[in-house]
């Protein structure tokens, strides 16, 4: 039976019909359409990060004033408070009353201006 | 020729529309002509062209440059027939082993047959025969490649073509009688 199966093997090889003209078309519109799928669900994963990225910046900084807020607070606590009692008010050129009412007069007459 | 394939391939690679309908008007003759012989219809066969193609575009990342790219693209052509096959009917494949060998071939009885004629026979046969015989005569697999491709055992594989081309013998025969009678 070989004869016959390479006869008709040879005869299929040449066996080149022209397929249906709009069989482009559908291979087209789904190679599209996967590709529409493909960007939205790339879109879609990009968004997803960038959310994530997002809320991560969003803790870090709140921490880190949340953090430097209570540091502070305690710095001021113990440093300043220490200073303020070993000022002595009447003395000091910057903490005087009058020199005080003379700047903030300065000020207001060249805001004036 | 084969830079140009290689040219087309990296194009469809990176998929440029161009280079795809390329390789569609190169190959696609030759896989609908797949198509039709193991589908009944020509819608069919349109359906699983698009899908064929479909798939070679999709599966390109998984095509190594060290086998025949026609090749891997025929066996994604023909795997689509198959699971088309599977999905519209059963195959209706029974062991007849001894039912096959009893019947005797007759090598040169379809040695002058034409496509058309070809054609026109293959519709006429069950599906199983018709997959059997398309699998193992006109694309070259072994009885064991057919029998892992369908499920099923290599005897069965066996008795399927025999009788697929016995059958095949009786309806070609059929016909040129008649033709003779009319003429």
């Amino acid at each position: 039976m070989s004869d016959s199966n390479d006869h008709i093997r040879s005869i299929s090889e040449d066996f080149k019909p022209t397929p249906p003209p709009m069989a482009w078309n559908r291979i087209e519109k789904r190679l599209s359409n996967v590709k529409t799928k493909s960007k939205k669900k790339k879109y879609n994963l990009i968004r997803f990060w960038f959310s994530i990225a997002a809320s991560l910046m969003v803790i870090i900084t709140c921490t880190y004033i949340i953090y430097q807020e209570s540091n502070s607070t305690q710095t001021y606590g113990v440093e300043y408070v220490a200073e303020w009692e070993d000022l002595d008010i009447q003395k000091d050129y910057f903490y005087s009353i009058e020199n005080a009412r003379m700047i903030n007069n300065v000020s207001k007459v060249s805001y004036q201006n | 020729m084969q830079s140009e394939i290689n040219n087309i391939l990296s194009r469809c690679r990176k998929q440029d529309p161009a280079a795809q309908k390329a390789l569609y008007e190169k190959y696609s003759p030759l896989f609908y002509g797949i198509c039709l012989r193991y589908m009944k219809n020509k819608q069919d066969a349109e359906d699983v062209l698009v899908e064929s193609f479909y798939r070679i575009f999709s599966k390109l990342h998984q095509f190594k440059d060290a086998g025949s790219f026609e090749g891997w693209m025929k066996r994604i052509v023909v795997n689509s027939n198959l699971m088309q096959i599977r999905k519209n009917s059963n195959l209706n494949l029974h062991v007849e082993i001894e039912q096959a060998y009893n019947l005797k071939e007759d090598a040169t009885a379809l040695t002058d047959i034409q496509h058309s004629e070809l054609l026109g026979l293959m519709d006429e046969m069950p599906t199983g025969y018709r997959t059997v015989f398309n699998l193992y005569v006109i694309e070259g697999y072994k009885h064991r490649e057919v029998a892992e491709k369908l499920g099923i055992s290599i005897n069965t594989s066996k008795s399927q073509l025999i009788l697929a081309k016995k059958r095949m013998q009786q309806l070609y025969k059929k016909k040129h009688e008649s033709q003779l009678k009319s003429s």
